[in-house]
């Protein structure tokens, strides 16, 4: 009687168990199988093409800005020194941000890259993070700079509406 | 056992151990991606639509533009051509990559909460096509920019 007991009390326990189990599997039923793969290596080898690219655009702003900031004012024939001033650090600005994406790519790519060679868990998750990481900043900065663009036009307007006043 | 018997074991038990190694080596999507891919998905809709309404944006004001300077009389009638082509020509450049992005985060989306392999498949090619998109135009505007350096240089 008490074997029976225990028997029906387990098989109720172990049925939600079994179930949550089972629709945890389904829930990432998904694999990278060969046609992901194959994509993933390619859409990594873009990525990798492209935060060089940004890397030495990233360079070439960074000592821009620097040369323009330390510049002497006297010995510049720019018309204006302070401008210059000015643009080079919006060249730093320009580089200190498009920065984190280009990392986050060349990231994505040489993780990405391990992962599959190694068929490494570890660095495919890693190399997912910094992807997802570059599409965030991205949106984030997206976002930013369409809102800069709204304001600008706005004060325009009003300025144009005001200087015909 | 005879050697028959003897050779179809060993053949069982070599292909359980290729099972298990190609087993291993199939990489399954966990909670932790599965979540960063949800994000992603999440991030590259947002990031579409914002480029879809830039695209209509550049659109509109070039056109608008275009009306004031006719109105004012400050361009001519090609150069008011032009610029609506232009303006056109940005926008269209916009366009294809918002809208891989835009299929990846439908597809990603899809395939994630209703588990689809093929649907995760095309996803991660729409993600693919919009990387190989902006790889290949910025290869196009650094030539196109050499060779007008070269061309200024010569000239």
């Amino acid at each position: 009687m008490y074997v029976l007991k225990i028997f029906s009390t387990l098989t109720l326990i172990k049925k939600p168990l079994e179930m949550y189990i089972q629709e945890s599997n389904e829930k990432n039923n998904i694999q990278v199988d060969d046609i992901a793969k194959s994509d993933l290596l390619e859409t990594a080898r873009w990525a990798n093409f492209l935060s060089i690219m940004g890397f030495i655009v990233v360079g070439i702003c960074f000592f821009a800005g620097i040369i323009a900031v330390a510049i002497n004012p006297q010995s510049s024939t720019y018309e204006s020194p302070m401008s210059l001033r000015f643009a080079g650090i919006e060249c730093i600005i320009i580089a200190a941000v498009i920065f984190y994406p280009c990392f986050a790519l060349n990231r994505f790519a040489v993780k990405m890259k391990t992962g599959f060679k190694l068929s490494d868990k570890e660095e495919f998750n890693a190399g997912i993070s910094f992807l997802k990481g570059a599409f965030r900043y991205q949106g984030i900065l997206t976002i930013i700079y369409l809102f800069l663009v709204v304001i600008i036009v706005f004060f325009a307007v009003v300025m144009g509406v005001a200087l015909h006043h | 056992m005879d050697a028959q018997d003897i050779d179809i074991e060993e053949n069982w038990e070599e292909e359980d151990e290729q099972w298990e190694n190609s087993y291993q080596r199939i990489l399954n999507i966990d909670d932790f991606t599965f979540e960063n891919l949800k994000l992603m998905a999440k991030w590259g809709k947002r990031i579409s639509i914002v480029v879809f309404i830039f695209s209509i944006l550049i659109v509109f004001s070039g056109s608008m533009t275009v009306l004031l300077s006719l109105h004012f009389s400050i361009l001519r009638h090609i150069g008011s051509i032009a610029f609506i082509v232009l303006s056109v020509i940005a926008a269209g450049i916009l366009v294809y990559p918002a809208y891989e992005l835009g299929q990846f985060s439908n597809l990603m989306t899809g395939a994630l909460m209703n588990p689809h392999q093929g649907r995760f498949n095309a996803a991660i090619q729409h993600m693919k096509n919009t990387l190989r998109y902006s790889g290949i135009l910025l290869m196009v505007m650094l030539t196109f920019s050499v060779v007008s350096f070269v061309v200024w240089m010569l000239l």
